[in-house]
């Protein structure tokens, strides 16, 4: 051992170990932090709106809450959620072009990414604002955290440009008109704080991505008041933004009006210490972002490692049984020496000895070599009086110098050396040296097995040597690079064993450089999965430390020695080059990049969502189990502690990875270890059933192993059947989720989601209470357009579905097209609001850009007013050109005409009757209404009876038998159809709504009459008093009765069909 | 029994092997001047200081930019 002053093992890098972990979950942490969560507006909040307030009067709030607004034509071009490097720069070129000034409010993590274009803002006259440091909602947050975005954004900005800036915008608040109770206490604490609040006066949504002449639309000031205008440079696709600036700015030069800035309060000088604490926290945000990236490609790649070695662990093992299969080794009949070192192995040295006596091999001398034990060793197995054992007494030298002295005393070429608590079987000598009839076997590997598996450390240790060393053997052993003969268990040739130089002593894995210097001299060296022998293994967490802590510091000493093996050619550099290369990554490089992997591993799992990392884990896991029992079966052993193997993540593994640091740093450091003995329970020597202490379920194992490796075991009938049902349930199982998740992403992607709602929606009116689980109101719309078609989309057709809290029937109720109502304004589209026919609501609100979505939204708020409903739940719009596509997967449908009618737009004549008809007669029947008996309320009820004969025509042709109609069914239906749910999905609404019974759904009509004036002039629709009764019904959830009351309202039903 | 100087301690048992095969050699790894441990007891502190230092630097800015009137 070294003589310098404090030898021993290291234990400071501990310090530096914890150290280190610490500084990388806080680095993981700040980086998320740093992470901003998107742009766009919301809804307004939960509370009340405030409204009339002085601090709302106009966008501008400055520190005192005095509001105001900028001074007339004049725009003021506001960009949020910046700055970002493709569309910032795309933005101020426009801005350029038509020599316009703007203000950008920037989000603080961007300007930490990207100082250069903030500087570039500045540097072209551009204004800047805060817009917070991760864009999240500060109305949420404690104050100290919304001072952290506060502070950080400015000192961001400090360090980039110099100035301090004290314009700020909230995220998630546009409009002064959305400013409620809480986003009032954040203006007024921005305020205290110095910060001018600036909202807008025109939302031009853009973040929801419309075209460009929408943006430039609603970017336009409907007067000559002064306006602020919300855009975004930044939080996704801005393309339709640039393009809009211009349009929008030569519109706005040519109505005179004059683009700047906010203005006051202008920039100042940022001071030293925010410049300071801006650079400070710029170098964390970026070295946290390189920490961030640098884990997930170690993890990258520590995945790819473990998947390596797990493929190259399986299909060598696959072809090592199979080379057994195909080429058995015959018995060999030669003498043999056994030596066993033993040092104080009184617990077990008789059951090890007399377990060589029951060898099956002829010819065998046992040699033991008593190292100088304290507890009797020696005279236990002088005792047995054996005339084939010799026992051979020497001073205390270690194991190698035992083993010299047992070579040097062993009479016969062909060597075993076991450990002196190794319990063989009758026929392991004889597997053991039967590879040896090859002349060009220098050594051959035992399979050494847990004797004490029974306990947590014992049975991990167990699936270890099965897995990893057994495995790993069978890959040595094929690319002809065996790493370690074990001590426990190992046969060697006398010639292999001199020309290797024999046991040395500078190591302490003296059977690994054993082996590689065997190896390197050009021997074979072999391993015997059916020579099998049992060992105690350490059963305490200590043991195991001691014992691991050896040995991977002596299988570094012997990489370290035998390094030159690399560049050697021949047997040697094949050695070299596969068995270190193999070694040094997967079992020291692996072992040691573990830390890290783990710590990111539990942070992302814990406190990310799902995604990539959750995949590798559950992927390399279920491998890991595939492997594992590819080994159990390869080793003949009962795979009944399997289902232990998840847990070696916690806990073993990291004692495993633990021990590779320290050995590590303990090679590094050049303190040197000493051997430390094991302390010997007897565990081994129990499996021996007439010891006195023998350990009778032990013994039951080691016998079901023997059986299972001779082949003379079979599994009870019921493990039989059971292992197989089991099967068949997770394939089915697994099976029916595969097929449902792609079956359902199939049909749910036919189907495009919009939001027809808007603030008339349930969902927004009253979102805590929200659920399926309520009476249900949707919104069927229909339109009569055809692609291509230019001009303003009218809807056509405008039903409520009523599906009462039950789920087991529905009421559908027709709007009739020409209804006057107050149609509620508009201000995206300029729309003011007014009087006009319901269908008109749709095309004000989808206007000349044809914008459905917008159109149903605005459609929506009408019908939501009309019938006094609190909210609608969903919403359907129905293209009706699409939906002759449902027609044609059906193969036609039965539609039942009540009067000869003749279509305005082909000619064709529909004569009275029922009769089957084509997708494209149906779609050309459906739109007649002038020619229609009954007018619009004719064409209600045949839209309505349309509905009801696709879902009669459905269930008539029993589509769930038929799945390649019912899969060109759906798939027409998703592609016809637009919907809106909120927050549930598609496919959860379709199930909600299972339950309801075609037979009980019932449509009514909602009455009304025509209005005319003086001169007979056809001036819209008035709903009658009975329609108002209706709507009441349906909001107090009173239908049946309604129905009852009224029964000549119903035009009929599903059932009728 | 005279007390057995470390260093010829394998050499005596070497004498008592009827075939010496080779003599024990030094440990491998062990550094018996201390001058490797010296050089990563530097290294482990500077790492130690950088990882302190960086600890430090994140904390500080959050800290300061958190506390109420830094505005």
């Amino acid at each position: 051992m070294p003589r310098h002053r404090n030898s021993g093992r290291p234990r400071a890098h501990w310090s530096i170990f914890a150290l280190a972990l610490t500084a990388l979950v806080v680095t993981l942490f700040v980086d998320d932090f740093a992470r901003e969560t998107g742009g766009g507006t919301v809804s307004p909040g939960k509370t009340e709106i405030v409204d009339g307030g002085s601090a709302v009067d106009g966008p501008i709030i400055h520190p005192s809450t005095r509001a105001e607004r900028l001074p007339a034509r004049t725009v003021a071009l506001t960009f949020d959620d910046g700055p970002d490097p493709v569309w910032t720069p795309r933005i101020l070129d426009a801005l350029r072009r038509h020599h316009a000034r703007a203000t950008f409010f920037v989000v603080g993590a961007q300007v930490n990414k990207h100082p250069e274009l903030v500087r570039r803002i500045v540097a072209e006259g551009h204004q800047l604002g805060l817009h917070s440091f991760t864009h999240r909602d500060l109305t949420t947050m404690s104050e100290p955290r919304r001072r952290l975005e506060f502070e950080l954004t400015r000192n961001a900005v400090a360090h980039a440009t110099g100035q301090d800036v004290r314009l700020f915008r909230p995220p998630y608040l546009a409009s002064p008109a959305k400013v409620d109770r809480t986003a009032l206490d954040l203006i007024e604490d921005a305020g205290r704080a110095g910060y001018t609040t600036v909202l807008a006066d025109r939302d031009t949504t853009d973040w929801r991505r419309p075209t460009a002449a929408t943006i430039a639309n609603r970017a336009m000031p409907p007067s000559t008041a002064g306006a602020i205008v919300l855009m975004h440079d930044g939080g996704g696709d801005r393309s339709a933004t640039v393009d809009a600036l211009d349009l929008l700015l030569p519109r706005l030069a040519a109505q005179g009006r004059v683009v700047t800035t906010i203005g006051a309060p202008e920039a100042t000088p940022a001071s030293g210490q925010a410049k300071a604490q801006g650079a400070v926290f710029a170098v964390v945000q970026r070295g946290a972002g390189w920490t961030r990236t640098g884990m997930f490609w170690l993890m990258i790649f520590a995945t790819a490692l473990a998947g390596t070695r797990m493929a190259i662990q399986a299909v060598s093992a696959w072809r090592h049984a199979r080379r057994r299969r195909k080429n058995p080794l015959s018995p060999y009949a030669v003498p043999v020496s056994v030596i066993v070192p033993a040092f104080n192995e009184s617990a077990n040295i008789v059951a090890t000895v007399r377990s060589l006596l029951a060898s099956t091999q002829a010819d065998v001398e046992i040699i033991v070599v008593d190292d100088g034990s304290t507890d009797g060793t020696a005279d236990l197995v002088e005792a047995l009086d054996e005339p084939t054992v010799r026992v051979l007494r020497r001073p205390n030298g270690g194991k190698a110098s035992a083993l010299r002295a047992g070579v040097a005393a062993a009479r016969h070429d062909i060597l075993v050396l076991i450990d002196g608590d190794t319990i063989v079987e009758p026929d392991t000598i004889e597997m053991l040296v039967r590879s040896f009839a090859d002349p060009a076997v220098g050594a051959v590997a035992g399979n050494a097995k847990v004797a004490n598996r029974r306990g947590v450390i014992g049975r991990w240790q167990h699936l270890e040597y099965v897995v990893a060393f057994n495995l790993d053997r069978r890959v040595f052993e094929m690319a002809d690079c065996m790493t370690t003969v074990p001590g426990a268990l190992g046969g060697f040739r006398r010639a292999a064993l001199e020309a290797a130089g024999g046991v040395r002593s500078d190591t302490l894995a003296e059977d690994t450089d054993l082996t590689m210097a065997i190896v390197r001299a050009g021997w074979r060296v072999v391993y015997d999965d059916m020579a099998c022998a049992w060992t105690e293994a350490p059963g305490t967490w200590s043991g195991l430390w001691r014992q691991r802590y050896r040995w991977c510091y002596g299988t570094m000493q012997a990489m370290w020695k035998h390094r030159r093996a690399l560049v050697e050619k021949g047997p040697a550099g094949r050695f070299g080059r596969r068995g270190l290369g193999y070694v040094g990554a997967f079992q020291i490089l692996q072992p040691l990049l573990a830390p890290i992997i783990d710590v990111y591993l539990v942070y992302a799992l814990l406190f990310r969502p799902p995604g990539l990392v959750a995949l590798l884990w559950l992927g390399l896991h279920a491998a890991q189990l595939a492997v594992a029992a590819y080994a159990f079966r390869l080793d003949k052993e009962p795979a009944g502690p399997l289902w232990s193997l998840p847990l070696l993540q916690i806990g073993y593994r990291q004692l495993i990875y633990l021990v590779t640091i320290q050995s590590a740093v303990t090679a590094l450091a050049g303190t040197g270890l000493r051997w430390h003995a094991s302390t010997r329970t007897g565990h081994a020597a129990a499996l021996d059933a007439s010891a006195a202490t023998s350990d009778p379920k032990a013994a039951r194992t080691r016998e079901l192993v023997r059986q299972l490796r001779l082949g003379l075991y079979r599994d009870p009938r019921w493990a039989r059947w059971s292992f197989r049902a089991g099967l068949v349930l997770v394939l089915l199982s697994g099976s029916a989720w595969v097929g449902g998740t792609l079956v359902t992403g199939r049909y749910a992607g036919a189907v495009a989601r919009d939001d027809l709602l808007g603030d008339a929606a349930a969902y927004h009116v009253a979102p805590d209470g929200w659920s399926l689980d309520k009476a249900l109101n949707i919104l069927l719309i229909g339109v009569d357009w055809r692609k291509g078609q230019t001009g303003m989309i009218r809807s056509d057709t405008v039903m409520v579905l009523h599906v009462p809290r039950a789920k087991d029937r529905a009421y559908l109720f027709s709007l009739p097209r020409d209804t006057i109502v107050d149609i509620p304004p508009l201000p995206e589209t300029g729309f003011r609001g007014g009087r006009d026919r319901l269908n008109s609501s749709f095309a004000y609100g989808a206007g000349l850009d044809q914008d459905r979505a917008q159109g149903g939204r605005l459609l929506a708020a009408t019908v939501r007013k009309l019938t006094g409903l609190p909210g609608l739940d969903a919403a359907v719009l129905i293209d009706f050109y699409g939906f002759s596509d449902v027609v044609k997967a059906l193969g036609g449908l039965r539609v039942c005409v009540d009067a000869d009618t003749r279509s305005i737009h082909t000619g064709r004549v529909f004569p009275a009757g029922c009769r089957r008809m084509t997708g494209d007669e149906a779609i050309d029947f459906l739109r007649q209404r002038k020619t229609v008996k009954g007018s619009d309320y004719g064409r209600q009820h045949n839209q309505q009876q349309f509905i009801a004969s696709i879902a009669a025509e459905a269930k008539r042709q029993n589509l769930a038998a038929n799945p390649v109609k019912l899969d060109a069914l759906l798939r027409a239906a998703g592609s016809a159809m637009t919907v809106t749910t909120g927050p549930a999905e598609p496919i959860d609404l379709v199930f909600a709504l299972r339950g309801i019974d075609p037979g009980r759904v019932t449509m009514l009509r909602t009455p009304g009459h025509g209005r005319h004036d003086g001169a007979r002039n056809y001036l819209g629709e008035a709903l009658d008093p009975a329609a108002f009764e209706l709507f009441r019904a349906v909001r107090e959830e009173k239908l049946p009765q309604f129905v009852a009351a009224h029964p000549d309202l119903v035009s009929g039903s599903f059932a009728a069909q | 029994m005279a007390k057995i100087a470390p260093e010829l301690r394998g050499k005596m048992n070497d004498l008592n092997d009827t075939r010496r095969l080779r003599p024990s050699q030094k440990p491998v790894f062990v550094d018996w001047r201390g001058s490797r441990r010296r050089a990563v007891v530097i290294g482990g502190t500077l790492i130690g200081v950088v990882l302190a230092g960086w600890l430090g630097l994140i904390v500080t800015s959050i800290v300061l930019a958190s506390w109420p009137g830094s505005v």
